[in-house]
């Protein structure tokens, strides 16, 4: 049964070896606990932060103002 | 001229195999004047960035965060053609934060819609829709995320 996480996040087994990384390689109480604590988790995907502004008056374009050479 | 076009990428890898995409550095996207020659060269007075921030994080039982990517979206907004009108003259997306810890498998796109005209026609304010999407894989299960923002030439956005 895993006890421990490694400073790099992979779980470890009870003898504080790694768990292998194919999944066949795990026993079924194995598999059941990694699926339980290692990889059951809630994402979490808001919006943190906003720095908007914004432009109070969209004004007309001018029919021959600025970049008129594309009139 | 009231049609808006993205002249620049429309889709691109922001997280591949758990890293963040080199095609960040070199993808962008933009809502500009339609049907004209160089129209980046003809906008005037863009302003901004305007930035939304967020994170795609998991933290488990362990209460380790097993998956943690911060998104950082920044438009620039209100650039004017022939005086007028408000275009997104230039969108990208950051990484700046990207950790993913051992079984499991993150990668994540981006697409950019056609963008319109949300304004009139001698008023146009270009409407720029994308989609961030992707996956999040474990050796057991696997998650859909998704987020759809319109961003606004006027500055503002929309979020779902």
């Amino acid at each position: 049964m895993t006890q421990h996480i490694s400073e790099e996040g992979v779980p470890l087994r009870g003898d504080g070896t790694p768990f292998p990384s194919d999944p066949s390689e795990w026993t079924p109480e194995e598999r059941e606990y990694l699926e339980t604590y290692f990889f059951n988790g809630e994402l979490q995907t808001g919006i943190e932060q906003e720095q908007v502004a914004m432009v109070d008056d969209v004004p007309d374009m001018n029919e021959h103002g600025d970049g008129s050479a594309y009139a | 001229m009231s049609d808006v076009a993205n002249i620049a990428s429309t889709a691109w890898h922001v997280i591949e195999s758990n890293k963040p995409s080199a095609s960040l550095a070199s993808n962008t996207c933009n809502a500009v004047p339609a049907g004209i020659s160089d129209p980046i060269s003809s906008l005037t007075d863009a302003q901004g960035p305007n930035r939304l921030t967020w994170r795609l994080r998991m933290e488990n039982a362990f209460t380790v965060d097993v998956v943690d990517i911060e998104f950082d979206l920044r438009w620039e907004y209100g650039a004017r053609y022939r005086g007028g009108g408000a275009f997104i003259s230039n969108c990208y997306l950051y990484v700046p934060t990207c950790t993913v810890l051992w079984g499991f498998d993150v990668n994540v796109q981006i697409h950019v819609h056609n963008p319109s005209n949300a304004g009139t026609e001698t008023a146009p304010i270009a409407r720029l829709p994308l989609t961030v999407s992707g996956s999040v894989s474990s050796l057991v299960n696997t998650h859909g995320v998704q987020w759809d923002f319109v961003l606004f030439g006027n500055g503002t956005y929309q979020v779902s």
